[in-house]
């Protein structure tokens, strides 16, 4: 598989504030590459570096085997980029701006263009001072992909848009790209959209990668187990767990063993499972992120 | 701060706007003012009185301005109209209290600034302005300029209510009894007093503008406005006048068929033609309301010269090219922050082409902002100064005498002349952006050059700088030109060195801007009178310093800009 991102050792510090803390990171064509995190753990500032919108201070980045700093532009004429602020000149009408965007891309796709402004019902005579929040991002994802690009960056996609686009149509587009073989880049901190439709998940928190794998096999090797014990216990059972909740006699375990191993442990200190399942990846996270963490994820 | 009722909130919330610039002003004026005095005191007690005056007023102007976040809505976007604590409006708190408190914490701050340094002044030296009446006129003026922008959130409506504000300043009827007085035979500001009468008319006045206010805010609180809204608007916040961007032949249909080309465009659209010829009606009103205030008042029989016509335009001009010249490197207002939008640092455009491009707009600009100048001065000038069209022809008769001289001497002054207004409003608006990329250095930076300009002028005044042996103010002068030389030569040659590192320039990019910078130096050397130079005192090295700062700075400029927008693009 072709690396398209490659990432070293990245550092990057705001003032005293350290925004991205060593990161490595490598994402090959093909395939959706979901970035998930809790609001000021990176992901946008991680996102800009790929893009050279923010200068490596330590570390290198690589996108198509380029600089993004020194070789800016030809990167860009292969990326597609929707930004979290969806910052778009208010002042061009719709179809001006996709006119404007498209002198940029020698492979702007007319119809595809067309049929995505039909699809989400926008008027291109409209402005875009006059968007709502949803139109203005539905506007901007279709300036990203209607040149078909190598590499879609998307920052909090479904941010503004409502449950129906969302599950539906954004789940569609990125399926396209990544099915022509492009690379798609999303971060987002819904777990469920994030889960639906990467096929990689990077985590990440204070500017640090907490964990980073395929989907499936990051759900495959986590497991949560239930277990109860005869008698109450005062402290929490010695066990390699990720992660370990309960009181007296009901724990619950996240675990990265498989179920007869873990089984047999518990068996070895007189409890009992009770289930065992695959955890989901809203569990890994939280399990991962800690709780104070989880509850702001959850909203 | 704790606040426990909203009145205490409304208040702290002024508080927290205005007392950095409220203490930075009275800090600004006691450095500059107070030192100024004990170097330059005037002999006369009435030249002292006039020059505190005038910096007294001076500084309520400055302070004023920076002070407008409390009075105007969005002080960076075109729509300035319509009450500014709109958040406030959502909080169960009356209309009276959100409107009364904020014009009484403004007029409290600047009878306090003007009353504190004019007893000291008083105390230092005897200054022997009124305290009084300055201090009813201060709150006179903050109440009605305030009613004039908050009454309404329509921009039509505020713009025809600051326009009847100016007229009925200078037609006196705001502050009839100061305008009579003034006429007096003494002149002197000090005797200045209010007949029963005048109050009543005062009092009138500023109870109907409070109604009118009160009841203005009170439909804003409800999404109205008194007069209703006007349905189409007259600017638009990033475009500028809509009527005239609207216009086909400034509108037409991106171009495609190149990257740049589409650039070109949209900056074009974004602040293009309509834009610049608003500026240049602005740069021709404020000289026009600045002279004709001053020929107004003017009791004496003098007219106004050129030189100040000529200034004022000139300067207005140049701060309005700093602006667009801001968008530059893509610094927009959003979410009422100035910042550098994304949207224009993710065009697949390389640096070198995006500064070209820039530049070349700018450049149609400003010879478009001159022009419309040119064409409202010329309608507006007779309207407002008396003696304009005598003035005209002054100017005129000193631009035939310009081009009388030799050809080599006056073709490359005419030539640089808009590269130098480019170049200077280009380096005012990089500063404006390094200002934000590194605001603290930049700070730091400022503040050290203006206490070195500060010691520099005390210590030649001191020390009598005419007969200091062997150190003359025009060494002085040539030493700080050489110094700026060579700081600029070593910026430079960081930049070029930034700009080498990141592959910005190609070769024969880099060869092009050096054969450029030749002409310019050519230039350059020829526009100065060798002869003149020698003949005021300056040296030979003087005019190659000069030579070479005026001819290098626009080559300099382009590599800083190059440097700057890099920056900019890959924070």
């Amino acid at each position: 598989m072709e690396s398209i991102i490659q990432i070293q050792k990245l550092s990057r510090r705001f003032g005293k504030t350290l925004a991205l803390d060593g990161i490595d990171f490598e994402a090959g064509s093909g395939k959706v590459y979901g970035l998930v995190g809790a609001n000021g753990a990176g992901k946008t500032t991680f996102i800009k570096h790929i893009l050279g919108l923010l200068r490596a201070q330590q570390g290198q980045v690589s996108v198509f085997g380029l600089d993004p700093v020194k070789q800016t532009q030809q990167i860009l004429k292969r990326v597609g980029y929707l930004s979290e602020n969806r910052d778009l000149p208010d002042w061009m009408s719709i179809g001006e701006l996709m006119r404007y965007t498209s002198a940029f891309h020698a492979n702007w796709d007319q119809q595809f263009c067309d049929e995505l402004l039909t699809r989400f019902e926008l008027d291109p005579a409209q402005k875009i001072g006059q968007l709502s929040r949803g139109m203005r991002a539905q506007t901007g994802l279709v300036a990203a992909v209607a040149h078909r690009p190598e590499l879609l960056v998307l920052d909090e996609p479904s941010s503004g848009l409502d449950a129906v686009v969302r599950n539906d149509i954004l789940n569609a587009i990125v399926r396209t790209i990544s099915d022509q073989g492009s690379t798609v880049l999303f971060s987002s901190h819904l777990l469920d959209e994030v889960e639906r439709m990467s096929d990689h998940v990077t985590m990440i928190q204070k500017g640090q990668i907490l964990l980073d794998g395929d989907l499936e096999s990051l759900c495959d090797t986590h497991r949560l187990c239930d277990f109860k014990f005869a008698s109450a216990l005062q402290q929490p059972p010695a066990l390699p767990v990720v992660q370990l909740e309960g009181e007296n006699r009901s724990w619950r375990a996240l675990h990265k063993q498989s179920d007869e191993q873990f089984a047999a442990r518990i068996e070895a200190i007189d409890g009992q499972v009770l289930q065992s399942r695959r955890a989901s990846l809203e569990e890994i996270f939280l399990a991962y992120a800690g709780h104070g963490k989880s509850e702001e994820l959850a909203a | 701060m704790t606040v426990n009722s909203p009145v205490l909130a409304i208040l702290w919330r002024c508080w927290r706007l205005s007392w950095k610039q409220a203490l930075l002003c009275q800090a600004g004026l006691y450095l500059l003012l107070i030192p100024f005095l004990l170097i330059f005191r005037p002999e006369d007690s009435e030249s002292l009185n006039g020059v505190i005056s005038a910096c007294l007023t001076g500084y309520l102007a400055f302070l004023w301005a920076s002070t407008l976040p409390l009075t105007l809505q969005r002080p960076n976007s075109w729509n300035t109209t319509g009450f500014q604590f709109a958040y406030e409006l959502r909080l169960p708190v009356s209309v009276p209290q959100l409107v009364l408190i904020p014009l009484a914490y403004l007029s409290a701050l600047f009878l306090i600034s003007y009353l504190m340094p004019a007893l000291l002044l008083r105390w230092l030296f005897g200054f022997d302005g009124p305290s009084g009446v300055v201090s009813l006129l201060i709150i006179q003026f903050i109440l009605l300029l305030s009613a004039a922008t908050w009454w309404s959130s329509d921009p039509w409506d505020g713009m025809v209510s600051w326009l009847a504000f100016v007229g009925s300043f200078l037609m006196g009827w705001l502050f009839p009894d100061f305008i009579q007085i003034s006429e007096s035979e003494t002149g002197a500001v000090s005797v200045l007093r209010f007949s029963t009468a005048s109050i009543f008319h005062y009092a009138l006045i500023i109870v109907l503008c409070l109604t009118v206010t009160l009841l203005g805010v009170s439909k804003q609180r409800h999404g109205e406005n008194l007069l209703g809204l006007s349905q189409w608007r007259l600017f638009d916040k990033e475009t500028g006048l809509v009527g005239l961007a609207s216009l086909p032949f400034l509108k037409g249909s991106c171009p495609t068929v190149s990257p740049w080309r589409a650039e070109l465009w949209r900056l074009q659209r974004f602040r293009g033609v309509s834009n610049y010829l608003l500026f240049g009606l602005i740069a021709a009103l404020f000289p026009c309301l600045l002279l004709g205030s001053v020929d107004f008042f003017n009791s004496s029989e003098e007219t106004i010269p050129l030189e100040p016509l000529v200034g004022s335009s000139g300067l207005a001009l140049l701060m309005l090219n700093i602006a667009p010249a801001m968008s530059f490197y893509g610094m927009r207002t959003i979410n009422n922050t100035p910042q550098f939008g994304l949207f224009e640092r993710i065009r697949p455009l390389s640096t070198t082409t995006l500064c070209a491009v820039n530049f070349l707009i700018l450049l149609l600009g400003l010879l478009a902002a001159t022009l419309s100048m040119g064409l409202f001065l010329n309608l507006l000038g007779p309207l407002f100064i008396s003696n304009f069209a005598e003035l005209a022809e002054q100017f005129m008769t000193q631009v035939s005498g310009w081009t009388e001289q030799p050809v080599r001497r006056w073709l490359p002054r005419l030539l640089l002349m808009p590269i130098y207004i480019l170049v200077l409003a280009v380096l005012m608006a990089t500063f404006g952006s390094w200002t934000k990329l590194q605001p603290g250095r930049c700070s730091r930076i400022v503040l050290t050059i203006l206490c070195y300009i500060l010691l520099l002028l005390i210590t030649l005044v001191s020390f009598n700088w005419h007969t200091l042996a062997g150190l003359t103010a025009l060494t002085v002068w040539e030493i700080h030109l050489w110094l700026l030389l060579t700081g600029l030569a070593a910026m430079t040659a960081y930049a070029w060195q930034q700009l080498d590192k990141d592959e910005v320039l190609k070769p024969i990019q880099k060869a092009s801007l050096a054969l450029a910078a030749l002409p310019l130096l050519l230039f350059s050397w020829l526009s100065f009178d060798l002869n003149w130079l020698l003949e005021t005192g300056f040296s030979g090295s003087l005019h190659l310093a000069l030579s070479l700062a005026l001819g290098l700075l626009p080559l300099i400029t382009a590599i800083i800009c190059l440097f700057t927008m890099n920056r900019v693009l890959h924070q």
